[in-house]
């Protein structure tokens, strides 16, 4: 299940407090992490911050090539969001702590987010 | 510090010091200010009597003997710096440029390992026989090409000098429209594009999204700049900078990221 996936990943990485599986097609959170305690409405502002930079497979936010991985960070927090490769409009969305290894997580959330998309 | 300029700075700074400690080391530089080598070769400066100084900047901690004004040379430096068995325990001299250079690089990384930069002072440790061995901080200012009396660069340039080559082009507009660029042109003319033509709409629609966000802000969008490769902007109240980032270096501008932000 996709919620197992968001758990098992938040598992590797506790200092990844949220992490949902959106459709930016309709802008919507489908899925998140079990202990993700954020509202229906910060998940909202998250899923339309992932359309905001992520921006359309044609159409990207700034540049003029496809963004499949973007991430906008504060003093306090890292928010990653990421496109799947065979479905753009799947995308994972993550809010982290600053300390987080963006690499080690970014080589774990990819596979993730796929297997979720291929309908894990 | 022989002439005018230099010594009006160093009167104005200790007239102006204003102690802060965190966890026992006296605060020397904060988020970049001053640029913490000159941080470090004001505190050389300082030192008259043979002590131990140890640097530390988070978990990332540099020990040299110091005395005389001068820096002797390094006697512990931790794990993480890159290059440090190469510089501990061996007295500096004017002879050894390959031993300055190495130097230089392990005070560089130091300063780029966490936004706070502090001091201990502490017994000398035994390192070299002469009393006048090393370098003064003016020497080394001199060989590395430092200016100790220069107005700390803003915050935006210290982002941009913590990211290094990781950045190969940016854009800086300020508040009241001027814009300065650094680095390669194609870059910075992909990003004057996306100046003029998309980010008006993308910074409209992020504040609507979080009208009450006053802090910084850091977006990187990796690969849309085609073969300049990614872009990453930084919102401030004073102002927007964009530049052309390599994405296989994304932790090195989170890095550089923490320390403007932290």
């Amino acid at each position: 299940m996709a919620s197992d996936e968001l758990d098992a990943l938040n598992g590797k990485f506790p200092g990844c407090e949220t992490l949902a599986f959106a459709d930016l097609a309709t802008m919507m959170v489908l899925v998140t992490n079990s202990s993700n305690a954020r509202s229906r409405e910060a998940l909202d502002r998250l899923c339309a911050e992932a359309t905001l930079t992520l921006g359309g497979v044609e159409a990207p936010a700034m540049g003029d090539s496809t963004c499949n991985t973007a991430l906008s960070a504060s003093r306090d927090r890292v928010s990653i969001f990421l496109r799947a490769e065979q479905e753009p409009s799947d995308v994972l969305c993550c809010i982290c702590s600053p300390e987080v290894d963006i690499s080690a997580f970014l080589a774990e959330a990819r596979p993730c987010l796929q297997k979720i998309s291929g309908g894990a | 510090m022989t002439d005018n300029k230099a010594l009006l700075a160093k009167l104005a700074r200790l007239a102006a010091r204003d102690e802060v400690f965190v966890d026992g080391g006296r605060v020397i530089s904060r988020r970049g200010a001053p640029v913490p080598v000159v941080a470090i070769l004001m505190e050389i400066d300082d030192t008259v009597l043979r002590r131990t100084l140890t640097f530390r900047a988070g978990e990332t901690h540099v020990s040299a003997v110091v005395g005389g004004r001068r820096l002797q040379g390094l006697t512990s430096v931790s794990d993480d710096i890159e290059g440090a068995s190469a510089v501990t325990g061996k007295v500096l001299d004017t002879e050894d440029g390959d031993l300055l250079d190495a130097v230089a690089r392990v005070f560089a990384q130091l300063g780029r390992r966490d936004p706070v930069l502090t001091v201990r002072s502490g017994a000398p440790m035994a390192l070299g026989e002469r009393a006048d061995a090393g370098l003064s901080a003016e020497a080394l200012a001199t060989y590395w090409d430092v200016d100790l009396s220069a107005e700390p660069p803003s915050p935006m340039e210290n982002f941009l000098t913590n990211c290094g080559d990781a950045v190969g082009g940016s854009l800086q507009v300020a508040g009241d429209g001027t814009t300065t660029s650094t680095g390669d042109q194609a870059a910075v003319e992909a990003l004057v594009r996306i100046c003029e033509s998309q980010l008006p709409n993308y910074l409209q629609a992020q504040t609507k999204l979080y009208p009450a966000q006053k802090n910084p802000v850091l977006t990187c969008l990796d690969d849309v700049l085609g073969e300049h490769g990614s872009c990453g902007v930084v919102f401030t109240d004073k102002g927007t900078l964009l530049f052309a980032y390599d994405p296989d270096r994304r932790c090195d501008i989170l890095s550089a990221w923490n320390i403007l932000a932290g």
